[in-house]
């Protein structure tokens, strides 16, 4: 838990003076005249807020008494399996634009039914086409969201 | 391994099922055929989606099936690009609007520009319509406004900075040699309550927008910035009467890609200008208090041009240019 | 009297009965599916409208309404996925009576709940609307900015034990808002050169799918070979005698606090739902559970953001002034069908604003009946097994996110939130914080800078009007309320000493 919420209090400092330092260039209140605060002026209050916090997360982590920090495991058989699953539907939505809704979709809901669910190709197949063609039309159809608006075949 | 191929072979025959109910959309250009898309940058439910919609409504019979897509985001520019990259057999129409060239004008059009459309006509126009409270005194006409501008600070309202009603009261202000204080609301809505509640002294809004405040005696309009007195209000003298001349506002028309050959631009023509001289989408429009301007595609074109060249004159005066 | 029996022979007749029955259930099903909101549902079946009469248009357009704002909870309770933004904070202690496997009784009482809101919300429409309505005209932007900076505050009961980083979080939320074009100068912040996905901002609604849904989806996955947990039978749908008397004594609290919210423009049911849902909190005898799966965390958001509908009607009814997105599109409804709303409705058409009255009370009914005959049919979803329902899970929110504005680029969004509340939850960072900053974030903002263009930049605008000490006071009192209880508590003890 301290490991996890050090890197989250980092990267969340990192994000923070990133912003702070691009919306320094901002236009500043002086520039408009208008009395209006310049555009950098809120984010730079808020990233501050956001520097003051991932410290005091930080301090509090690092003074956690050892019995508190439990272990957060991040590479065993469960958390794997969600990266490949990760990467399987960064992969899926890269291919949604070319292939169209339809078949990247069946794909997709095949392969995660034949991994998980183990069962016959021709069920999985079967379960797959009858829920992506489910979705398909009730978006594309009843609530009219194009979604056969993109792919080679357009659909 | 057999597992596989019946896995695949599955796969393949779903895929040629549905490729052979998808295949047939590319019939030439007989719209009766046809499913068209009708493309409005932005939400549904706006003066934009409303006018588009009333039109597809009364176009209908002329098509296969003719569907309304609403693709908003980064004030209109994303839906224009997809309908300027949109196929060229007229199947995907986008109703463009005044915003076509104010991005532009303003720099955040994203590569935006009209000539990547080739124009079919426009539908629909809009002034804007000085709106002050009923009850102000201080403001009977459109002079009375303007003289006590330049002496006290006037806050105006608008549907959104660098958003054609912002640009609309600028203009006004540039051509009568003084200043407003614009304030930016999202959308006409709250600029309209705000005035009602009495914390800005105008709105520069359409009148189809305050329509309804007008009539139940609640504020009233000084002047109208468009060429001829509004229908609904001849009372309401034009800008250019009261010796300003500023004509300003929206228009919206239908749009199809650069690259779409004439023949089936002069086929949507006939099909759209027959749909909009429909009486079901006179009193569609009436009802909404939206003023029908019908303009050939050339004219519209022309006129296009001449109003980019207009913005980006009022917007590198008004130092309004982003990017 | 002569008016009743004119609008039941005349307006209300069985065929807007059968309207409203169709706009109730199809609202519930649009609202449980993410990504499709209820102005969303409303705005798609607004063209149907055009060929019926006013009050059938209507009413129609109202069942959407009430069913879909309820019909998020559903898909809150059930799959951790609040179906609309009003639902996220439901989510947070429906889910977890869910996986405890009190599916039923969560949904019950949500239903139940929903109905209080709703009906006291009809309540104060139909006695004091003229009245409250000028309320709405108060609200300027400094009130607006202290009403949202009030929203914020809540961050800090919906966090759990890790205030800090929920903090961070509702701060993150609030930074991802600013990204794209600045709506008070108009100038382009943290965008990518020319990337005009960023320029219109990232909306809230694929990181909601994202980071509740998605990232749930995610942690299925961890454990997904494990046995299926026997089905539990969904029982207890009737709420019983102890989840009544939470149900009386919180709902129509929120659903009052809600409609007060709906009255003022521009503030909506997602604001009800967390404002609800912090009162709950502040109201429970049992404040310890909340984040553990507490009933009377659900009769609060519940109460509040369908109290909410009722209250957004005001202002349009009695002002033309929308009190809500949603409203705004039944503004332009009533237009269509050449109606003005407005002060002049209620006198040159007394009866269909009556019929609204009603109809609007029937369409409650109409909710919680469908809901309480659907809660078996809708709990069947956790019947379809998790290897199964998983991926079609993944495929609702690909295809959610893409409906809300047809852009890939949401997907994308979708997806990399999905991951990031992955992994926040992994290090134990609350998400609904970042949800409330998106919402908030940029009103708070725009009405900061808004009012200071207006004053000229004079800071003393935040503390010129009555509604805006009576917000500071409410802020102050969120804050630093423990600290203050406290304090009188110690004082009291001495003096009882002495």
């Amino acid at each position: 838990m301290k490991k996890m919420n050090l890197i989250f209090a980092g990267v969340c400092a990192a994000i923070g003076a990133l912003l702070i330092i691009l919306a320094a260039g901002y236009p500043t209140a002086a520039d408009y005249g208008t009395g209006v605060p310049g555009p950098g002026l809120w984010p730079i209050v808020i990233s501050a807020m956001m520097l003051a916090l991932a410290a005091l997360l930080a301090m509090k982590s690092i003074k956690m008494p050892a019995e508190k920090n439990t272990d957060v495991p991040m590479w065993n058989e469960g958390t794997k399996r969600v990266y490949i699953t990760m990467g399987i539907l960064f992969a899926y939505v890269a291919v949604l634009e070319f292939l169209g809704f339809i078949i990247a979709t069946t794909v997709m809901e095949a392969i995660f039914i034949h991994w998980f669910a183990k069962k016959k190709p021709i069920i999985t197949v079967l379960i797959s086409v009858v829920v992506t063609l489910v979705i398909y039309c009730v978006f594309q159809y009843v609530l009219n969201v194009p979604v056969g608006s993109f792919g080679i075949l357009a659909f | 391994m057999k597992k596989i191929i019946a896995l695949i072979l599955a796969l393949v025959m779903v895929m040629s099922m549905t490729a052979c109910s998808g295949g047939g959309a590319s019939a030439g250009s007989d719209f009766s055929k046809m499913n068209v898309t009708c493309v409005v940058p932005y939400d549904a439910g706006g003066g934009t989606d409303a006018v588009m919609r009333g039109l597809a409504d009364a176009a209908k019979d002329s098509f296969k099936a003719i569907t309304v897509e609403n693709r908003s985001g980064a004030g209109g520019a994303t839906g224009m690009l997809y309908g300027a990259n949109a196929k060229n057999d007229g199947s995907i129409i986008t109703m463009v609007t005044v915003e076509l060239t104010t991005l532009e004008a303003m720099g955040n059009n994203a590569g935006l520009t009209y000539s990547q459309f080739k124009p079919i006509m426009m539908v629909n126009s809009a002034a804007s319509a000085i709106t002050v409270k009923a009850d102000d005194d201080r403001f009977n006409t459109l002079e009375d406004f303007i003289e006590y501008s330049k002496s006290n600070e006037v806050q105006v309202g608008n549907s959104g900075i660098g958003a054609i009603w912002h640009l609309a009261a600028a203009g006004l202000a540039k051509v009568a040699g003084t200043e407003f204080k614009h304030v930016g609301y999202d959308g006409a809505n709250g600029a309209i309550t705000d005035l009602l509640g009495g914390h800005i002294d105008a709105v520069a809004v359409s009148y189809a927008e305050v329509n309804s405040f007008v009539q139940s005696g609640d504020l009233k309009v000084l002047a109208v910035m468009a060429n001829d007195r509004l229908e609904a209000i001849p009372d309401v003298p034009t800008a250019k009467e009261c010796g300003y001349d500023a004509v300003l506002g929206t228009w919206r028309g239908l749009a199809v890609p650069a690259s779409t050959p004439d023949e089936t631009v002069a086929k949507l023509y006939e099909i759209f200008s027959n749909a909009a001289n429909s009486d079901a989408f006179k009193e569609f429009m009436t009802n909404t208090n939206n003023v029908i301007d019908i303009m050939d595609g050339a004219s519209f074109n022309a006129l296009i041009a001449d109003q980019l060249e207009m913005y980006t004159g009022l917007v590198a005066d008004l130092g309004l240019k982003v990017g | 009297m002569d008016m009743l029996v004119e609008i039941f022979t005349t307006s209300l007749t069985p065929v807007v009965f059968l309207y409203m029955l169709i706009g109730v259930i199809s609202g519930i099903c649009i609202g449980a599916l993410p990504g499709l909101t209820a102005t969303m549902g409303v705005a798609l079946l607004l063209p149907m409208t055009f060929g019926m009469d006013a009050a059938q248009g209507i009413l129609m357009l109202l069942g959407i309404y009430v069913g879909a704002i309820y019909g998020g909870s559903i898909s809150a309770v059930l799959l951790h996925t609040p179906g609309t933004p009003a639902s996220a904070a439901t989510a947070i202690e429906g889910y977890k009576l869910s996986q405890r496997g009190e599916a039923g009784r969560a949904l019950g009482v949500a239903t139940l709940g929903s109905y209080i809101g709703g009906v006291i919300s009809v309540l104060l429409l139909v006695t004091i609307s003229p009245q409250l309505a000028k309320l709405a005209l108060k609200f300027s932007s400094a009130e607006f900015f202290l009403l949202a900076v009030f929203g914020l505050c809540i961050i800090g009961s919906i966090s759990g034990d890790n205030v800090e980083k929920g903090l961070m979080c509702g701060c993150a939320g609030i930074l991802v808002a600013t990204i794209g074009i600045d709506s008070v100068t108009s100038y382009i912040r943290f965008c990518p050169e020319g990337n005009y996905n960023f320029m219109g901002g990232i909306s809230y609604i694929p990181i909601m799918i994202g980071l509740f849904a998605m990232s749930q989806a995610f942690e299925n996955i961890e454990d997904i070979f494990a046995e299926e947990k026997e089905q539990i039978k969904v029982t207890n749908i009737i709420p019983k005698k102890e989840d009544l008397k939470a149900l009386l004594r919180i709902s129509p609290i929120t659903g009052l606090i809600g409609t007060m919210i709906g009255i003022i423009p521009g503030a909506g049911a997602d604001i009800g739902a967390f404002v609800g849902y912090n009162v709950a909190k502040g109201m429970a005898k049992e404040p310890e559970k909340f984040g553990e799966g507490s009933i009377e965390g659900i009769c609060g958001p519940e109460g509040g953001n369908n109290g909410v509908t009722g209250g957004a009607l005001i202002p349009m009814l009695t002002l033309g002034v929308p009190g809500d997105a949603v409203t705004a599109i039944m503004i332009g409804a009533l237009t269509i069908q050449g109606l003005t709303p407005g002060p002049m409705l209620f006198e040159t058409n007394k009866v269909l604003v009556y019929t609204i009255f009603i109809g609007m009370f029937i369409a409650n009914t109409l909710m919680c009946i469908c809901g309480f005959a659907g809660i078996r049919v809708f709990s069947k979803v956790l019947s379809v097994p998790k290897v199964i329902l998983t991926p079609i899970i993944f495929a609702l929110c690909i295809i959610g996110s893409f409906a809300m504005k047809n852009s890939l680029f949401d997907v994308w969004v979708m997806l990399i939130a999905g991951v990031v509340g992955y992994f926040m939850s992994k290090a134990k960072v609350p998400t609904s914080p970042a949800i409330l900053g998106l919402i908030l974030g940029p009103m708070a903002e725009k009405n900061f800078r808004t009012a200071l263009l207006k004053s000229g930049g004079d800071p003393t605008v935040f503390f010129s009007t009555v509604i805006c000490w009576f917000f500071i006071i409410l802020i102050v009192g969120t804050l630093f309320g423990g600290q203050l209880k406290e304090f009188a508590g110690k004082i009291f003890k001495k003096k009882a000493a002495k």
